[in-house]
């Protein structure tokens, strides 16, 4: 099967419609699994296939490599974050070809940096944020395809961290939760100009690309950014309840393609190697990523996917 | 789980099949409550030296404590596994941050509450009223000849 194309979701306006309609394709798939099989209190309910995205993601985070220590875990926080996100993407894309009938589906991306240049009050009239687009902010979001009751919030984390089951309309609260504006160019290109990948302690304390895109080394930057800002319901553990996070996400593995892809770069290269500590088990080359609904996967399967898809741009 | 192909093409049934070979590590992940507090542990090495840095974070909100799972990195900031994009140089802006979050999880009365299903609604409580106390139960620096 020939690879497909991943496109800018402002821009490619069948990419987004297909998105939309696969988002809600799957949020109305029930495969099976339910709230009681997964330890999730309350009533037994079904569990969606999108939903079951949120489960997995809330559950890698939730577990710490190794549990020893509070800073890394299964998805985040480490050199795993980006092998991680791009084989979850992976799972989605898969999926919403399945339920679109469409093999030819390449996931969109948000290109937020674009946004970034604009004035801080006109980020949040985008027009990602248009009712044509994913709707605007609010509690609950009012506008846009994934306003209430056609899109409603079952699963989510509270602020003790465990899975509650709720009923809610999607959530949104732009720039009021430290992170004034989005990223801009001159922060993806801070990234790009990063030599190294990682570097030990391995964690949100470390140089590097990974930390860098992620967002703790600077502080807020990237990615890290791009949730507080749209705070609402991309702030906790089951951030991608809000369909813009795969597209947040997307971006993010466009970034980490383009740092791979760049003249006289370092190339597809990925640290640590399998020769490091025990503790850094789940992040070294050659560890399986945690999975939920799919076959597992290694960071190493992760590091050239063109044979899968390509992104139309790796201008960030 | 066996390791299979993640490229194989999903169908409900391979679905369910592996979420449910998965059930049980994902009950245990899902909830890392803290019993007893955060213990956060930090070792580095140092010229020939090796350093252990235990800190015990017990975090109340009225009176009532509050589950989750804190966090210090190497750097010494700290972060609140439920809101885990942020990081704070305060544990007490960072409580605050997650009254803010999570405002129906605060009830009228004070402390962190469940949330019970079908009711998860917009208001914004005011968090002014809100005590909260965060103390630093032990830490330790251990220090050995390497």
């Amino acid at each position: 099967m020939a690879a497909v194309t991943r496109s800018n979701v402002v821009t490619n306006a069948s990419a987004r419609q297909k998105y939309i309609n696969g988002v809600k394709l799957l949020k109305a798939e029930l495969p099976g699994p339910t709230t009681v099989s997964l330890g999730i209190p309350g009533p037994s309910a079904k569990i969606s296939t999108y939903d079951l995205f949120i489960v997995w993601h809330h559950i890698a985070m939730n577990t710490f490599t190794p549990p020893t220590q509070s800073d890394r875990n299964a998805a985040h926080r480490g050199p795993v974050f980006l092998p991680w996100h791009r084989f979850m993407l992976r799972q989605l894309e898969l999926n919403l070809q399945r339920v679109l009938h469409d093999n030819s589906f390449g996931l969109p991306y948000w290109d937020w940096a674009a946004d970034g240049q604009l004035s801080a009050a006109a980020q949040k009239t985008a027009p990602i944020w248009q009712a044509g687009n994913f709707g605007g902010q609010g509690n609950p979001i009012s506008t846009g395809p994934f306003a209430p009751p056609q899109f409603v919030v079952k699963i989510e984390a509270n602020s003790s961290g465990s899975l509650v089951q709720t009923n809610h309309g999607l959530r949104r609260a732009f720039g009021v939760n430290g992170a004034s504006t989005l990223p801009k160019r001159t922060d993806t290109a801070g990234a790009v100009a990063q030599t190294k990948y990682d570097l030990a302690p391995w964690s949100t304390s470390s140089a590097g690309f990974r930390n860098y895109l992620e967002g703790w080394n600077p502080a807020l930057g990237l990615h890290n950014r791009v949730h507080v800002w749209i705070g609402g319901d991309m702030l906790p553990s089951t951030s991608p309840n809000d369909p813009i996070f795969f597209m947040n996400h997307c971006n993010v593995d466009r970034i980490w393609e383009s740092w791979m892809q760049k003249p006289g770069g370092p190339g597809r290269v990925y640290a640590p190697g399998d020769a490091e500590a025990a503790t850094l088990k789940g992040h070294r080359l050659h560890d399986t990523l945690s999975s939920l609904l799919s076959g597992t996967t290694t960071p190493s399967q992760m590091l050239n996917v063109t044979s899968l898809y390509v992104y139309d741009s790796l201008v960030v | 789980m066996a390791k299979r192909s993640p490229e194989e093409t999903p169908s409900l049934q391979s679905i369910a099949s592996y979420v449910k070979s998965n059930a049980a590590q994902a009950k245990k992940a899902q909830h890392m409550h803290m019993e007893e507090g955060s213990m956060v542990t930090r070792e580095t090495d140092y010229k020939g030296h090796h350093i252990v840095v235990r800190t015990k974070y017990e975090v109340e909100v009225d009176g009532n404590r509050l589950m989750g799972h804190l966090g210090v990195n190497d750097a010494g900031s700290v972060h609140y596994h439920p809101i885990p994009n942020m990081s704070f140089t305060s544990a007490l802006d960072m409580i605050k941050k997650v009254i803010d979050v999570f405002p129906n999880d605060f009830d009228s009365n004070g402390g962190p509450t469940p949330m019970p299903p079908m009711e998860h609604h917009s208001g914004n409580k005011s968090t002014m009223s809100k005590k909260i106390k965060t103390s630093m139960d032990k830490t330790a620096v251990k220090r050995r000849k390497g």
